[in-house]
């Protein structure tokens, strides 16, 4: 990625931001979805009830068509932003690599279109539905790289240079982080997050054991049929659950686990970033700054995955989690770009 | 001779339509359930069909504890016809919550809603489907063609809405009433099992028991007894 002071738009590079922003709303959105189980809501595709999807009415956009249908139409929006940001780098720009990466988003979106369709033909199947959850992941990372190199520091030639370490360390970071979306993702479209109510125990245990499914089984439907008896209880949603409150499987269990425990590696690498970052680069302001960011962010992401499982797959939380987990990767993604920009002189 | 003949063809075909009817009383064994209220809002026009907030079916036990929407049949039976099926949508709530249908049986869908609905079926024997029912679209139907045990039909426009069907090769099923009450009508006289289902329950949780069917009313009585605390 060759960097070319003379080449900085300031209008590209606004609208790489706008891209990037639009991305992750649409992963939210995107996330709305699956938490209200409305992904099925518009049986077709590309129509909408047998309408062009640009001329359903607005007012029938009612229960789970709301999501679906909004989920179609920003997404088409952000793909003709995308379409646009390409054209325009084609356009105006000669940086061979900038070309290459603005195609290869392009592309990304498109697939990522066609997959959504692909989902909503065969009703879902877990592998295209995670595989869609983890390529909206992918095409959010694009934009910011995108953003960052269409930007103006990047173009110019840094004062500051890090600790080549410290690109090894962020790279690590977002290998890991990218695992725990892929694992949280097939968690999630097995509709594995709800085989236990109770954390950091799994249905009573720290490590739960394939052994004790039945066990297992059984206390989670005394607690369900506890929530069938009191119409006061937690488990008020209880009714529209089904789905989640099939029995445990060891698939679930493991997938489910991966995912709990992934979560404290991920925590721990980047509590050691940033402690890296503190120690050696405490003069670079862009990496303490966004080294903080992300230990908040995924901060908060571990408290929003706990009330994830507490609160029993509260629609609002669950998507949050599900929005802030890629505003995690996206973050450490910057940092690891950068890194890589900053680690050496020459 | 010849009268030998004609006798033992009349005693055959006497036992031949020999047929019974089963009926009996299903009891929920346990603290009735509190039956919670559904979440309308996000339509509103499901919401103003109803002059009450409308309440889940997936467990509705009387004062008396007895069970409606259970389903209710003879395993093993062979002929008889079911009844025409037919599933209502009506107040965004599926009626009946439980149908049974036979092999290659039309089920006709109706929308009596000025919404829309699509038609999801999670079937896994027969192929699963998914289609749209705009509000102008009032009828459509559907046939499956194997034998199914109990699987959903659901709406993901509305999330409450969940009904349960299941695909049989005899027309001997039934579904009980608000007084937990089922009645299935000729039944060919031999031994058979009797499987009662719940949504709740699933077919895990079935109950099965054996009747002798003759000439006459059989009574095969059926108690859910809510699982255990301990085990
Ligand atoms: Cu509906």
């Amino acid at each position: 990625m060759i960097y070319q002071p003379e080449k900085y738009n300031s209008k590209l590079h606004a609208w790489s931001i706008l891209t990037m922003i639009c991305t992750f709303i649409l992963i939210f959105i995107g996330g709305l979805v699956k938490s209200t189980e409305s992904g099925l809501s518009v049986p077709d595709w590309p129509t909408t009830y047998g309408e062009n999807m640009f001329l359903f009415p607005i007012s029938n956009m009612v229960g789970g068509v709301l999501y679906e249908h909004g989920h179609r139409l920003f997404a088409s929006l952000v793909g003709a932003l995308i379409l646009i940001q390409t054209v325009w780098i084609f356009l105006i720009d000669s940086n061979l690599w900038l070309k290459r990466i603005s195609l290869f988003t392009l592309f990304t979106v498109i697939f990522q279109g066609i997959l959504g369709g692909l989902t909503v033909h065969y009703l879902l199947p877990v592998w295209i539905s995670a595989s869609h959850g983890t390529i909206a992941q992918t095409t959010l990372c694009l934009t910011v790289l995108l953003t960052i190199i269409t930007s103006q520091s990047w173009n110019k030639k840094p004062e500051l240079f890090l600790n080549p370490k410290i690109f090894k360390i962020a790279l690590a970071v977002t290998i890991l982080i990218w695992t725990q979306l892929i694992l949280g993702a097939i968690m999630r479209h097995s509709e594995a997050g709800l085989i236990a109510f109770d954390y950091p125990t799994m249905n009573g245990d720290i490590i739960p054991k394939i052994s004790k499914i039945t066990e297992y089984n059984n206390l989670r439907n005394e607690f369900i049929w506890e929530n069938i008896e009191n119409s006061d209880s937690t488990l008020s949603q209880i009714d529209v659950l089904d789905e989640h409150l099939e029995p445990i499987t060891s698939f679930k269990l493991l997938i489910h686990f991966a995912h709990r425990t992934w979560a404290l590696i991920v925590f721990g690498f980047i509590c050691y970033f940033w402690f890296y970052i503190f120690k050696y680069s405490k003069n670079n302001r862009q990496f303490i700054t966004g080294s903080s960011i992300l230990l908040i962010a995924v901060s908060l992401q571990f408290i929003l995955g706990i009330f994830t499982i507490w609160t029993i797959r509260d629609i609002l939380i669950t998507t949050l989690h599900v929005g802030n987990g890629s505003f995690v990767l996206a973050s450490s993604f910057y940092l690891t770009i950068w890194s890589w920009r900053l680690k050496n002189k020459n | 001779m010849l009268k030998f003949k004609i006798s033992v063809i009349l005693l055959l075909v006497s036992s031949l339509t020999l047929a019974g009817t089963i009926s009996g009383t299903v009891t929920f064994d346990g603290k009735t359930p509190k039956r919670k209220k559904l979440k309308m809002s996000a339509d509103p026009v499901c919401g103003s069909a109803h002059k009450t907030p409308a309440l889940s079916e997936k467990l509705v036990v009387n004062d008396k504890g007895q069970i409606k929407n259970v389903l209710v049949w003879v395993k093993g039976a062979k002929g008889g016809s079911a009844s025409p099926a037919v599933l209502d949508q009506n107040g965004c709530m599926y009626s009946p919550h439980v149908i049974g249908v036979q092999k290659g049986q039309d089920l006709l869908i109706k929308n009596s809603d000025a919404t829309l609905h699509n038609i999801h079926s999670m079937s896994k024997e027969n192929s699963s489907f998914n289609f749209a029912m705009p509000k102008v679209v009032k009828e459509k139907k559907v046939s499956f063609d194997k034998i199914e045990e109990p699987f959903a039909i659901k709406c993901d426009v509305h999330p409450w809405m969940k009904s349960w069907v299941s695909v049989f090769d005899h027309g001997f099923f039934a579904v009980t009433d608000e007084n937990g009450h089922f009645t299935i009508e000729g039944v060919p006289a031999g031994e058979y099992e009797i499987v009662a289902w719940q949504e709740w329950f699933k077919m895990k949780g079935v109950i099965t028991q054996k009747v002798k069917v003759t000439d006459g009313e059989s009574v095969a009585d059926f108690t859910f007894k809510r699982p255990s605390k301990k085990k």
